[in-house]
């Protein structure tokens, strides 16, 4: 048996039974790291020899009481692992050993998890594609001419490629469901304020969530109840718990309102896409769902909101990268020039791109129009989803246009590469939580992804919707062959 | 809308960020077409809108002030570039000349 190819449900199944302990199937996804990491480059560490220590730790200890307990689970390199390099994938953090674990790492070490190695993503989670790496491009497991998507590309590839059952990503705009919609797993954003963000290296602080990249709905939500909850180290985290969102799965969807923006079929996404659509929205009808077709948020409006308001805190947030606290530091004669050649050599060049325009937008004569214009679209943009929710219990839609990339296509240009978050910024723009499963494949033969948002703190219809399509659309990566 | 030289040196400035000449040249045009992008806000009407400061939906709550959970200073000053008696050490601050 290949344990590399176990779901978490299986593997907590096998654990409950005493047919596998976790030094079994820890060494089956290093193995499957060792083997596959030199193709696919997702991860950027990889802890081998203290993942096999904790491993043979919890081989003496019960599951009972830890819902993770021998779980592999990579983390993307933005999430603090106290000890262990946590860069970011910049120059400006090579060699950065965090004194302190982030909130949602204590909480998998609590749960009985085994963190495996840091994965490789976008420079400070800035892009769509994981080619902004200061440190290795990650290709797609289903063809390695092909992107991950980004910017959790390396935690994305790793899941789908079997070398871990479940990572973590961050999301600020799609960096979570983008590369899950790419790679063909499941990706969970929750709703603002979910997921503890104390340890997460600040992007952009009003849209950044932590969540889980997973084989299937059943694990993300298996994981979403380990790492969700309020923390006295976040203020921002809401106070009342999710409950337990495994009941959700397995319900049907009748009685749930569903809405589709109308005119779906004209807009720019591929033909498969919207024969998925198309077929999905039946097939819910068939099973007593309604589905409406409605008027949604304005894409182009949402997105520009959110080049404005993520840069413009990112500028704030990556101010602290100044060549005196961590890390890196060019030599120089004074300390202002320390701090400009610093941060010049330090960023490559998305993360330079994006600090000129959120400083741009924030300056002396271009507040009024920029941020704070944006602030008020943001305002007008939660209060139409707001409405919307008040009628419906889901959203649905793609996640990304169509399938992958070539790696190198998009690079040179990057409001085409922005554009693929078209569909994924509105649920970081309002706070919602989202979800991106596997709806099949192109012809291409690179997966397509569905998204669904709900209202606020709805993670748990979020999730029995996700569970009802990942049903109709019958993938199942663990399923045996 | 293209951006000039003095704009962006002095973006760069308030950035703290120093390009190179082929940077610069490279990211002004590419600063200028994503400025020109994200415009497309201008044409909002969002009258009756006030700003969205957080999007939090719950007073905002504070914990218990009191002692504890600090890193260890040491530990801290372990990951600067460079240090000396328990401090950050940094280039000169005041020009000599």
């Amino acid at each position: 048996m290949e344990y590399n190819k176990k779901s978490i449900s299986e593997l907590r199944k096998l654990y409950s039974e005493n047919k596998v302990s976790p030094s079994e199937v820890v060494s089956f996804c290093l193995d499957s790291i060792n083997s596959n990491d030199s193709k696919i480059e997702a991860f950027l560490k990889v802890f081998y020899e203290d993942a096999m220590k904790r491993a043979r730790h919890l081989d003496g200890e019960s599951p009972e009481g830890k819902p993770l307990y021998g779980i592999p689970v990579a983390v993307k390199d933005n999430i603090c692992t106290k000890g262990y390099e946590t860069t970011c994938a910049s120059k400006i953090l090579e060699g950065y050993r965090p004194p302190y674990n982030a909130t949602v790492v204590e909480r998998l070490l609590d749960a009985g998890a085994v963190i495996i190695g840091k994965t490789n993503m976008d420079e400070f989670a800035m892009g769509s594609s994981t080619e902004n790496s200061a440190y290795k491009i990650t290709k797609n497991p289903y063809d390695t001419e092909y992107a991950p998507g980004g910017s959790s590309g390396g935690s994305a590839a790793a899941v789908a490629a079997s070398m871990v059952p479940v990572s973590l990503g961050s999301d600020t705009g799609g960096s979570i469901r983008q590369p899950a919609s790419l790679c063909g797993v499941v990706g969970l954003k929750g709703t603002y304020g979910r997921v503890s963000r104390y340890g997460l290296i600040a992007f952009a602080s009003s849209l950044d969530q932590i969540g889980p990249i997973t084989g299937t709905v059943e694990d993300s939500a298996v994981v979403m109840n380990v790492i969700s909850g309020r923390d006295s180290r976040d203020a921002t985290t809401i106070p009342d718990p999710p409950g337990d969102l495994t009941e959700s799965v397995g319900k049907g969807p009748e009685g749930m309102k569903i809405a589709v923006p109308r005119g779906y079929e004209d807009l720019d996404i591929a033909d498969e896409i919207k024969e998925i659509l198309k077929g999905t929205i039946e097939k819910l009808k068939a099973e007593n769902a309604s589905v409406e077709f409605v008027e949604l948020p304005d894409m182009d409006a949402s997105i520009a909101c959110y080049y404005i308001l993520a840069n413009a805190e990112a500028s704030s947030n990556l101010a602290r990268y100044d060549g005196v606290k961590y890390a890196f530091r060019a030599e120089a004669e004074s300390l202002e020039e320390m701090y400009e050649r610093t941060r010049g050599e330090g960023f490559g060049d998305e993360v330079k791109r994006r600090v000129l325009l959120g400083t741009y937008v924030l300056s002396a004569g271009y507040y009024d129009a920029y941020y704070k214009k944006a602030q008020q679209v943001r305002a007008m943009i939660c209060s139409k989803f707001e409405s919307l929710f008040s009628r419906y219990d889901l959203v649905m839609l793609p996640t990304v246009p169509g399938t992958s990339f070539r790696i190198g296509e998009r690079i040179d240009n990057p409001i085409e590469m922005y554009l693929s978050d078209i569909f994924t910024t509105p649920a970081n723009i309002a706070g919602l939580p989202a979800i991106s499963l596997p709806a099949g494949f192109a012809e291409n033969g690179l997966p397509l992804g569905i998204q669904l948002l709900a209202g606020y703190a709805g993670e748990a219809k979020l999730l029995r919707g996700a569970a009802v399509l990942e049903r109709i659309y019958g993938f199942n990566r663990y399923k045996e062959e | 809308m293209m951006l000039t030289d003095d704009e962006i040196k002095h973006i760069e400035k308030l950035a703290r960020i120093r390009l190179g000449d082929e940077d610069r040249e490279k990211l002004k045009g590419q600063l200028s077409d994503i400025i020109e992008f994200v415009r497309v806000l201008q044409k909002i009407d969002t009258s009756g809108f006030e700003t969205a400061e957080h999007i939090t939906r719950f007073k905002p709550v504070l914990r218990e002030g009191g002692a504890g959970g600090e890193l260890e200073r040491e530990k801290v000053l372990e990951q600067a570039p460079d240090r000396q008696d328990g401090f950050f050490k940094v280039p000169p601050v005041i020009d000599k000349k």
